[in-house]
């Protein structure tokens, strides 16, 4: 074959007098090869790589996996583990990561559902009929609509919805922070909003941060895997749960249903859907009815042995005893029953300055006991102000409460065996430590906190929490010192974060919802707790101005929402403007007014840090953007750009702008020059970059080196538990249990008993068990959990995946509710309850108790028969707990990402029938 | 068990030239894919009409192609109601666009397609410019290769059979391949379509040219 120089090509494509007029490919800059007589000769010479690139995907699985992205022509074609982890101490280390989610991505990142243009929509929401039109136009007409409602109402009316997505990439999120601060839009967070919210943790411990690295399963001696399924959810590191079990650890799963993790436990309990909390009140019983608990430190770092008074069921404190008390603004001093002096004595540790946070509360005395001898038992009479009266200990009340957990009680209400819940509950007493692996299901029920309560009692009891392999293992996260200070920098904070369940709740008619389906008195009630909580001012309000315009970033929340069909009729359908920023099409921009592309994870430059990974990940642009995608900071630089522009050619005025009783003034003129600091930052590098640099526990790196190392270890690492001040997460509860500083809780200590009014109104002042919510006429309870083949709705439409799975929508169903409706394995079901209905195939399992469903979330309307999935019977959204908005109690009091009240995905049952 | 290895197979191909008379027949050909691939790349990246006007007639084929009525309706398309078209049938919808007008995308992924593309267009020195590069299944750009094969064999003094024998394997392990199926996605989905209409004549042309290929190849 003729070999073609540049020269002689160009020669040829004159020679014939019709040129040769390429609109794809350059000059040839190769020579053409060998001879060609067969395709096979395309195949001699070995495939090389262009580059090898560090990389991960940005989805909130909390995995952070070092992979190598192999690139070649501008294109990926695959990717490897990175596999280079050391061993931290003793136990095993953190590599290889990865899953078959991650090692599919070269290849879904090209596939059909991907947006590559900005979108305009010409026909009706959801239709799927758009205009490709160019980023100007977009952003340019966005900026209109977007200056329109801010001026005319206030920039409060306007959402930035930040999905999980979002919020795991460190430089999009703090692009978003900054952007949010500077314009003044409305950022409903997406932790309680999701129903992720550990906030039974808040109420005891001051903390919903209270997790470990994933190595410190490999420590304990008896972990509960509690309504988790780390086999197929947490597929890097579940290995940790099984050399732990190697290792001589007791690991039992605690499921309805029998899933791939309990398949490899040493022990599965399998308690009907809802009633765990009635489990672990009678493992409780156990432990206090054989004196399997610690007594030390329960004494130490518990409320156990403070003295309530028996009359009006509140903490005995200083103002029941003295004026000077009666007086204080506050009044947070405690009592015990000392049994050396046989007298009551201020409890230490209590009494300091309300709310003292993080290190500060170094300054604020301790929980060593001294010389005092707490009673755990008894009954006392002493004089107060209001005379005489009789005062015990929150234990005394404690064991009266477990009277009505016995485990042969337990078993009527859970179905687990009564000798199985007194050896499970020896088990985790006498292991030390022991710990709880709970799955953010754990938050998704309505009286998801009695649960936690009643873990964290467990752990209490046994001495576990605060011990490396021991204690609550629900989440932590990086203390985000860089991403805030990247947020307000040269600007301050002027920012407004709400609960996206109240968001929701507010804006979605969702008492009207509530009322519909578990009736008036229901709704009335909690709507009445609600709308005190707003008037007290605990909880802020965010509604006055209505809900015109809702921008969505990283996340597809018109799927993942309890109630999603409700809310997308009553709120998102409503919004005048709806904009999407999303690298994939979901229901979310299917309802779109504008849909902006975005940049998949091999196209971006940015950072990860994962609460339970040590290590700094980062995402490397392997790939130009796809098409016309963007990453997250350069879209909203392009938004704030044409705010900017549109605000000088309408020559719009600052506004002053009301954030939490804060004036602010808000020209929009200058807002692409305070989002990019005076031009100071020019893209997601940039931000990375300030984020290391100003983030506590991260290495001082550069991006560049960062990008050739792929990973790099966080400071402070010495062994598996978060207990090193130099690391960039929460240590709190670590530091009480060992230098004794004061929880961040009103009694400075673990909390079990909350003397709240409302708590005591709702028989909740300690931890126990209530029946989840039912629909009356629909006997079977709809269990959901994360799925094996997709992270949330990421690559669940990915073909592949469907391949390994059974190509659509399953649903689980136990065999003798299949039978007894007619239904056989695979045939397509209809899932009905008076909210609505949905259709899938029918996946027949004996691994599902009878009297309830299963099914792996995630997947996306669109793939569903009508455009309706799961959502549509789920119609939980208005079931706002009170007690989970009550304020001016201590620590419990609005404090985003840690107090607000979950969305509720849990309490509702259905039925189903074989579909025609 | 075959005793002819595939080795032996490949050494008994060749072209039967007096019949192919690629000196007539290749820049003709090449003609022809050239219009179509500038009939199908997209109105968003280039400017097609303008590409359309500097392309000659391709009378003379040793197949019927009369392009004329097909450009003319072409050209006399306003510009963005075909942007709105091409966008609705090959790049966006509720599930992916209705029709992919790449080849990987239309055959759902499968193993090893775009990877075959990349190693025809590397062995024959076709490099696409970086912004094409990951769209290398587009079908515009096939046809665009083919072009090139084509104009290659016409140019080509030393070794023209390696042309002919490439513009056979391509087109029958990718164009012709997919095109009839993609033909009838949008002969179904909308029939009245600019786009369907130019489809359709291209598997036309393809169903024509390829009987005519093998037809001038001894492929054993």
């Amino acid at each position: 074959m003729i070999k073609l120089s540049r020269r002689n090509f160009l020669k040829g494509t004159t020679a014939s007098g019709i040129g040769l007029a390429l609109q794809y490919a350059v000059a040839p800059k190769v020579l053409a090869n060998d001879t060609y007589r067969g395709f096979e000769d395309l195949y001699r010479k070995k495939w090389t790589w262009d580059k090898v690139v560090r990389g991960t995907h940005g989805t909130n699985c909390a995995g952070t996996c070092a992979f190598n992205v192999f690139v070649k022509n501008g294109v990926v074609w695959r990717e490897e583990q990175q596999g280079e982890y050391e061993q931290i101490g003793d136990a095993p280390d953190f590599g290889p990561r990865g899953c078959q989610k991650g090692l599919r991505h070269h290849k879904y990142m090209y596939g059909n559902q991907r947006i590559l243009y900005p979108l305009k929509r010409i026909g009706k929401r959801g239709e799927g009929k758009w205009q490709r039109i160019s980023w100007e136009q977009a952003t340019t007409e966005i900026a209109d609509k977007f200056l329109d409602y801010a001026t005319e109402y206030s920039p409060e009316c306007i959402s930035y919805g930040s999905g999980t997505q979002m919020s795991v990439k460190m430089a999009s999120f703090a692009s978003l922070l900054r952007f949010a601060n500077i314009t003044g839009v409305t950022v409903p967070e997406f932790f309680s909003g999701v129903g992720d919210l550990p906030t039974g943790s808040y109420m005891t411990l001051g903390q919903v941060y209270t997790g470990d690295t994933f190595a410190s399963v490999y420590k304990s001696k008896c972990v509960l895997i509690w309504m988790s399924n780390p086999a197929a959810t947490r597929i890097p590191d579940a290995h940790f749960f099984w050399e732990a079990r190697y290792n001589g650890t007791q690991v039992i799963a605690i499921s309805p249903e029998f899933t791939p993790t309990a398949m490899h436990a040493s022990l599965w309990l399998n308690p009907k859907p809802g009633t765990d909390s009635a489990l672990a009140m009678a493992m409780v019983e156990v432990i206090l009815k054989e004196k399997l608990y610690q007594e030390a430190y329960i004494k130490e770092q518990s409320d156990l042995p403070l003295l309530v008074r028996t009359d009006t069921k509140e903490f005995l404190r200083r103002e029941h005893l003295s004026l000077y008390g009666l007086l204080a603004v506050a009044d947070n001093v405690y009592y015990m029953w000392d049994e050396a002096t046989d007298k009551i004595v201020q409890a230490p540790g209590t009494g300091r300055a309300i709310k003292p946070t993080g290190r500060d509360r170094r300054k604020h005395g301790t929980l060593e006991l001294g010389n005092i001898e707490p009673a755990l038992e008894g009954r006392w009479n002493i004089k107060t102000l209001d005379g005489e009266i009789e005062v015990t200990t929150v234990f005394e009340l404690l064991k009266e409460q477990c009277r009505d957990f016995t485990p042969e009680k337990a078993t009527e209400i859970t179905g687990v065996n009564a000798q199985v819940i007194r050896e499970t509950a020896r088990i985790f007493a006498t292991a030390n430590p022991s710990m709880i692996y709970a799955g953010y299901a754990s938050c998704k029920w309505l009286h998801g906190d009695l649960l936690q309560r009643a873990m964290l009692l467990l752990l209490a009891l046994t001495g576990s929490t605060g011990k490396e392999g021991g204690g609550l293992q629900v989440a932590n996260a990086p203390i985000s010192r860089g991403m805030n200070q990247f947020g307000f920098s040269g600007i301050g904070p002027a920012f407004r974060l709400i609960s996206g369940t109240t968001w929701d709740y507010d804006h979605g008619n969702m008492k009207e919802l509530t009322r519909k389906i578990y009736g008036k008195k229901l709704a009335d009630t909690y709507d009445r707790y609600y709308q005190k909580s707003i008037s007290e001012d605990w909880f802020p309000d965010y509604s006055k101005h209505g809900w015109k315009m809702g921008i969505f970033a990283g996340n597809n929340g018109a799927n993942w929402r309890a109630s999603n069909n409700s809310w997308r009729k009553n709120a998102f359908d409503e919004l005048q403007t709806i904009v999407s920023l999303a690298p994939d099409m979901g229901v979310t921009s299917l309802h779109s007014d504008y849909v902006l592309p975005i940049a998949h994870h091999y196209e971006r430059n940015d950072l990860m840090l994962q609460s339970r990974v040590p290590y700094l990940q980062v995402l490397n642009e392997a790939v130009a953007p796809l098409g016309e995608s963007v990453d997250d900071w350069e879209a909203n630089r392009r938004l704030a750009e044409a705010i900017s522009r549109r605000a000088i050619e309408r020559d719009i005025p600052p506004i002053k702008d009301v954030v939490d009783g804060r004036t602010v003034r808000r020209d929009y003129k200058k807002t692409l020059e305070l989002y990019t600091m005076e031009g100071r930052v020019q893209n997601s590098k940039d931000v990375a970059q300030f984020i290391i640099n100003t983030s506590h526990g991260i290495p001082k790196i550069t991006f560049e080196e960062l990008s050739v190392k792929g990973i790099v270890k966080v400071n402070g690492v010495d062994n598996t538990a978060w207990d090193n001040e130099e690391s960039p997460y929460h240590t709190e509860i670590v530091k009480s249990v060992v230098d004794k500083h004061p929880y961040e809780t009103f009694t400075g200590r673990q909390q079990f008993y909350i003397d709240h009014e409302w708590f005591i109104e709702f028989g909740e002042t300690l931890p126990t068990y209530k029946e989840p919510l039912s629909i009356e006429g629909y006997p079977l309870r709809m269990m959901m959990g994360h799925a094996r083949h997709g992270i949330h709705s990421m690559w669940r439409d990915d073909s592949f995946l469907l391949s390994l799975q059974r190509g659509e929508p399953d649903i689980y169903v136990n065999p003798d509710d299949a039978e007894e409706r007619g239904v056989k394995d695979d045939d397509m079901i209809r899932v009905f309850n008076s909210a609505g209905e949905f259709f899938a195939m029918a996946h027949v399992s004996s691994g599902i108790q009878p009297g309830m469903l299963f099914m792996y979330h995630g997947w996306d309307p669109k793939m569903f028969k009508h455009g309706k999935n799961f959502g549509e019977v789920i119609p939980t959204a208005g079931l706002i707990k009170p007690t989970s908005m009550v304020g001016d109690y201590g620590h419990l009091g609005y404090q985003p990402l840690a107090f607000a009240p979950n969305q509720t995905y849990k309490d509702f049952t259905c039925n189903f029938e074989r579909s025609a | 068990m075959n005793k002819h290895s595939s080795s032996e197979k490949r050494d008994q191909r060749f072209c039967n030239n007096d019949l192919r008379s690629p000196e007539n027949t290749a820049i003709l050909r090449s003609l022809g894919y050239e219009s179509f691939s500038v009939l199908l790349s997209s109105p968003h990246d280039l400017d097609t009409k303008n590409k359309l006007n500097g392309i000659a007639s391709t009378t003379g084929l040793p197949y019927s192609l009369d392009l004329s009525d097909l450009m003319n309706e072409f050209s006399q398309q306003d510009l963005s109601e075909l942007k709105k078209q091409y966008s609705g049938l090959f790049e966006v919808g509720n599930d992916g666009p209705p029709a992919p007008i790449r080849e990987d995308l239309f055959m759902l992924q499968p193993a090893g397609l775009r990877e075959d593309l990349v190693r025809f267009y590397e062995y024959f020195g076709y490099t696409l410019g970086e912004k094409f590069q990951w769209q290398m299944d587009h079908l515009s750009i096939e046809l665009e290769f083919m072009h090139f094969l084509c104009f290659q064999e016409h140019n080509s003094t030393e070794d023209r059979l390696s042309y002919q024998l490439a513009q056979l394997d391509f087109s029958t392990r990718h164009l012709v391949n997919w095109v009839p199926d993609f033909q009838k996605t949008l002969k179904r989905i909308s029939i009245d379509a600019m786009y369907t209409k130019i489809v359709v004549e291209l598997n036309k042309f393809l169903e024509d040219d390829i009987e005519w290929q093998l037809e001038t190849i001894n492929d054993p």
